[in-house]
């Protein structure tokens, strides 16, 4: 994995035990990322990344069974804190989370300006309210939120808006780092377009340091400095977004991209025939074989993660080969 | 379908589900049993009582089975008939009368002293009533005269409502003095041993026939005791559980299906039906169910099918209907229902078979625990003394034990037995229901 | 030629009464304000618009779910708005309808049988082994086969892609004319989208059917639909042949709305995308005028938020039309604005 990590994950793995079998949710994902960029992670209901986000922020389940490997955040290994130390250090204080669908989550019964406050509420005890407001109005007026919609309650907001408000709740701790899941994915277009906006200014304005998750290419595209293609619990491509875009490599990555329609310019669509593997007991091999029109025999075997390039990774037989599509 | 039989087998997997689905299991048995050994008919009459009927039993004995219990031996009934010892009689004859001695022994080895003693008479003469002289033979050999007197065809000398034998006991009722050891004074200690009841009869005609038959009333009786009319209570006990089951069942029944049918209606059709239903539940959540069963009881009838059905009635526009509204609300605005309007469904095929089903598996846990309800409130309602007034009901039991002082009295098994079956009942469908909630509904289920 | 227009919607309203306490009225939700447009037999118009705009509510107008307060509807020449009930019984049996939520579609306790089979019950196939037969039919053209495999599986059986098919299944089931198809592919994967997509346009040719195509995704539309009609505030602002659409919009809206389309792309990350401020118009109180002057840029002060403006030919003689004052014949239709680097 590449030197200089601000944030370092290795060999990342949660897994759920469930009446059938046990989910092997996240499977062994390593990635580094720098401070000031965004990873975005790419894929489809069911490869994990949902519950990706759950093991960076450490919000397990009660049902867990494995939880392991390490996440280094500059010097410190989160996974070696205890929980307690974790709540205190790390959740929320340098690790926030905007949650998938999170702006149906705001409690509709307190006003939009305390539930901002609200982290530096439980995490900043030390800070006077008056200083903590202050902060509040500043993320609210970071995120773009007009300062009379502060008082209203969040039934008064659109959609939109609402997720700015979880955005600006995740930002008023000021962390260095945060994961957004599916921030877009409920929104119409246009209001899309403007948070994608206000995210890209807050990258660049405040150096902001992010992981996007999300199952939408074309969005993934607005504010991706590096992408990861989740598929069946692991990583199966993370390149820079330049040379994903222009050529991803893994077969899967391709047909994604040949599978998603384009408005400017003309192509012809694909689909992937099957679906994705249960992550109740996985396929051996490569997790993508099935479906793969590529595959041949190695493709038995769990293939090794390759670096094609440098910062390029594919986890894929025919790149051990020297192969170059 | 398939979902439904799935879901029964997981039953299997609570502990508390399995035991109470024992628990209704052997209720069921029991009333089966009621049902079978005691028809209606005879269950009716038993319970009417009469002298004719529990003669032989003991007012308020308490159970049979506490003898098990070490250290105590406390007397049962028992009979001794003339009729069934041969050699108790023996014929004297003395000219035209006839001398009849018939001689009943009483085996008494127990700790403590019978309720009473009874000596019942059944002859058959053509003129004069014969003329007894009874005398009591203790082991330790002494003699005491215990009636002189003419008897009837049918009759019976209740030797403890005698007061002149009393004085002659010492003061002590007959059914102590009798068998006390003398000299035993203040607390007196049964005398274990053979006694004889001696009968010396005259009977005036040759063809003069007599028998007699000797009570000696225990203390305890039967699996269950027996109450104030010396009914025995296990006729009751059995007799409650199918009553209490079949109640439960028909009041729950009727009022969850008929609710849910109202509510999906109410809904489906919106507007002025919805809003008429609301209205008249929310009227009928401020009857009071109890003070007017109770007026309908006192007022017009005590018949349990005329308290079933009224109970149903008010069920009915029960709160459950805003519950059920609640989510038939929702389920109306599911895709699935548009859809199927769009192909042509009508109303009343999607009330029953699109909105209904939804709610099938909250229905069933609720239904489950609304059964003991039930049972109670026809309980409830049998304490007030406004139970059916032909049927044996656990109610009904209650009641007379309440009525009569049992509690004063220290006649705990009167009280505790129909209690328990309550109890028993209660339970069993509850945990059944809460863990049918639990599988019915995975949102309440802990991973 | 007539025959060939299944659909004609002339100047169709919804309007939903909001009403106080139950009694007096508020005002009315203006779902659909006045939508005309034209379906041919084996033609896919698609209905573009984001949340909001009517879409929906116009769906369920034309499909018979809402009465329509105002205009006409005729399918198939005969007229829907005012049908007696044996012409609306007819009529559902003519229109399949694709629903977004293909779980939510699909009864949860009903098994995949059953599913298709209500339809046919309902609209009187009385003998089984006909019901059987078309049942057969209907999963095989969706493509669910082996057919045993699915007949005894119930909804949460199957995958999303798969609860779709079935959602179509049970639409073509009664060998409609026409289809509805409300956001069939927005809750499934993106490479399961297009494998249904491929699958309307399949069962399109092969049933002769005209679909409307509903959706906020304008990426899609291109591949799949002939005519594009953009919907704001309860109007169609915009209609052109799909083509023509995308490479020229000429409404502001529909200028933003493909602005604001990313298409993957890394240089994305570089450029900040010119999105119109505001909100969606309230459809119980919409602006005076043009329902977008509020957030247009190229808004004329003195007309756009004075008066409505009707549909205009953007070039003589052409079948793009928008519903804009900049249309007017007197002024050409200018350029659209470039985008802002971050």
């Amino acid at each position: 994995m590449s030197q200089n990590g601000f944030l370092k994950v290795e060999e990342l793995r949660l897994h759920f035990r469930t009446t059938q079998g046990s989910v092997q949710a996240v499977d062994g994902v390593s990635f580094s990322l720098r401070k000031g960029k965004t990873l975005t992670v790419v894929g489809e209901s069911g490869c994990g990344k949902s519950s990706l986000a759950k093991a960076i922020l450490r919000l397990l389940p009660r049902n867990v069974e494995t939880y392991q490997g390490r996440i280094l955040l500059g010097q410190v290994d989160t996974m070696a804190l205890s929980d307690e130390r974790f709540r205190k250090e790390v959740r929320w204080t340098r690790i926030a989370l905007v949650p998938q669908a999170a702006q149906n989550a705001l409690n509709p019964v307190i006003r939009v300006a305390e539930q901002i406050a609200e982290p530096l509420l439980v995490h900043r005890r030390e800070l006077s309210r008056e200083a903590i407001y202050q902060r509040a109005r500043e993320a609210a007026r970071i995120v773009g939120i007009p300062a009379d919609f502060l008082e209203r309650y969040p039934f008064e907001l659109s959609g939109g808006m609402r997720q700015r408000v979880t955005i600006a709740m995740a930002l008023v701790t000021r962390p260095d780092l945060v994961v957004l899941d599916e921030p877009t994915s409920a929104l119409d277009v246009l209001t899309q377009a403007n948070l994608m906006n206000v995210l890209k200014r807050i990258k660049r304005e405040y150096g902001a340091t992010f992981i996007l998750i999300t199952h939408d290419i074309g969005t993934a595209s607005e504010l991706a400095d590096e992408v990861a293609v989740m598929y069946a619990g692991q990583l199966v491509e993370l390149a820079p977004a330049e040379r994903f875009y222009n050529n991803p490599r893994h077969p899967y990555s391709r047909k994604l991209m040949a599978s998603v329609p384009t408005l400017r310019e003309e192509k012809a669509l694909e689909f992937i025939p099957g679906q994705p593997p249960s992550l109740i007991d996985p396929p051996k091999g490569c997790r993508f074989a099935d479906r793969c029109p590529l595959r041949f025999a190695k493709c038995d075997a769990e293939p090794p993660s390759v670096e094609v390039e440098p910062g390029q990774y594919v986890k894929c037989w025919l790149y051990e080969e020297g192969y170059h599509g | 379908m398939s979902q439904f039989r799935r879901r029964l087998s997981e039953i299997s997997r609570y502990p508390s589900a399995v035991a109470g689905l024992f628990l209704i299991f052997g209720l069921i048995v029991l009333a089966a049993y009621a049902l079978i050994s005691i028809p209606y008919d005879q269950a009716v009459s038993l319970w009417r009582g009469g002298e004719a009927v529990w003669a032989e039993n003991p007012r308020n004995a308490a159970p049979a089975w506490l003898n098990l219990l070490p250290g105590v031996h406390l007397p049962t009934t028992m009979v001794i008939d003339s009729r069934a010892l041969a050699e108790s009689k023996e014929i004297v004859d003395a000219g035209g009368i006839k001398e009849l001695r018939i001689a009943l022994p009483v085996e008494y080895t127990f700790d403590g002293f019978p309720k009473e003693v009874n000596l019942f008479f059944q002859g058959s003469f053509a003129g004069a009533e014969p003329y007894v002289s009874v005398a009591w033979l203790t082991p330790d050999g002494r003699e005491i005269p215990v009636a002189d007197r003419s008897v009837k065809a049918q009759d019976a000398i209740r030797l403890g409502q005698d007061s002149r034998l009393t004085r002659r006991l010492g003061n002590l009722s007959a059914e102590i003095g009798l068998f006390a050891q003398p000299g035993s004074g203040q607390q007196p200690v049964p005398l274990k041993g053979t006694y004889q009841m001696v009968i010396d009869a005259l009977l005036f005609e040759p063809t003069d026939e007599l028998d007699a038959k000797l009570v000696v009333y225990g203390q305890l009786h039967g699996l269950a005791g027996t109450d104030h009319r010396r009914r025995d209570i296990t006729v009751a006990l059995l007799w409650g559980a199918p009553v209490a089951l079949a109640f439960g069942f028909l009041a729950a029944v009727g009022s969850t299906v008929t609710t849910m049918v109202i509510a999906a209606v109410g809904v489906w059709f919106g507007r002025w039906v919805d809003a008429l239903i609301q209205r008249i539940t929310e009227v009928n959540l401020i009857l009071p169910v109890l003070p007017i069963l109770i007026m309908i009881g006192t007022l017009y009838s005590r018949s349990i099918w005329v308290i079933l059905n009224v109970v149903i009635l008010l069920g009915i526009f029960s709160g459950s209907i805003k519950t059920y509204r609640a989510i038939f609300l929702q389920v109306k605005e599911s895709p699935y229902i548009e859809a199927a309007r769009t192909y042509g469904a009508s109303s009343l095929r999607i009330i029953f078979r699109y909105m209904l089903p939804r709610v099938a598996p909250i229905l069933v846990p609720q239904f489950v625990v609304l059964i003991p309800s039930y049972v109670f409130l026809e309980a409830t309602l049998a304490v007030l003394g406004l139970g059916d007034p032909v049927l044996p009901t656990w109610g009904k039991v209650l009641e007379d034990a309440s009525s009569n002082g049992a509690l004063y009295q220290g006649h705990y098994y009167w009280v505790l037995s129909p209690a328990f079956l309550l109890m028993v009942t209660g339970l069993g469908f509850s945990m059944l229901g809460f863990a049918l909630d639990r599988i019915f509904n995975p949102r309440l289920r802990e991973l | 030629m007539a025959n060939d227009v299944l659909l004609e919607v002339k100047d169709v309203h919804t309007w939903f009464e909001l009403r106080k306490w139950g009694f007096s009225r508020v005002g009315y939700v203006r779902a659909v304000d006045g939508v005309s447009f034209e379906l041919k037999r084996g033609e896919t118009v698609a209905i573009v618009g984001e949340s909001g705009c009517g879409k929906s509510s116009l769906a369920k107008t034309i499909l018979g779910l809402y009465r329509p307060t105002k205009g006409e509807i005729y399918f198939d020449g005969r007229p829907l708005h005012k049908a007696s009930p044996e012409v609306m019984r007819w009529y559902r049996s003519q229109v399949g309808y694709v629903q977004q939520d293909p779980y939510g579609a699909l009864p949860p306790f009903m098994n995949v049988y059953r599913i298709l089979e209500e339809p046919l019950l309902i609209n009187g196939v009385k003998d089984r082994a006909e019901r059987e037969r078309r049942i057969r039919r209907a999963l095989e053209a969706v493509k669910l086969a082996p057919v045993e495999d699915y007949l005894s599986k119930f909804p949460h059986q199957l995958s999303g892609g798969q609860q779709q098919r079935l959602v179509i299944a049970r639409a073509i089931i009664l060998e409609p004319q026409m289809l509805v198809a409300d956001e069939p592919v927005s809750m499934l994967d993106a490479s399961v989208r297009v494998e249904i997509l491929q699958l309307l346009n399949r069962i399109q040719r092969e049933y002769h059917l005209g679909i409307i195509y509903i959706t906020h995704d304008l990426s899609t539309v291109r591949y799949f639909s002939r005519r594009i009609f953009v919907m704001y505030g309860g109007k169609v602002i915009e209609q052109a042949d799909a083509d023509q659409l995308v490479k020229e919009p000429r409404h502001p809206y529909t200028q933003a709305l493909l602005a604001a389309i990313s298409d993957p792309d890394a240089g994305n990350a570089l450029v900040y995308k010119e999105v119109p401020p505001g909100e969606h118009p309230s459809l119980l109180k919409p602006p005076p005028g043009c329902r977008f002057h509020p957030r247009c840029v190229r808004a004329i002060a003195g007309r756009c938020e004075v008066e409505e403006p009707p549909a205009f030919e953007t070039a003589p003689g052409s079948s793009h039309k928008a519903l804009c004052w900049l249309y007017d014949s007197a002024s050409p239709a200018p350029a659209a604005k470039g985008s802002e680097a971050v």
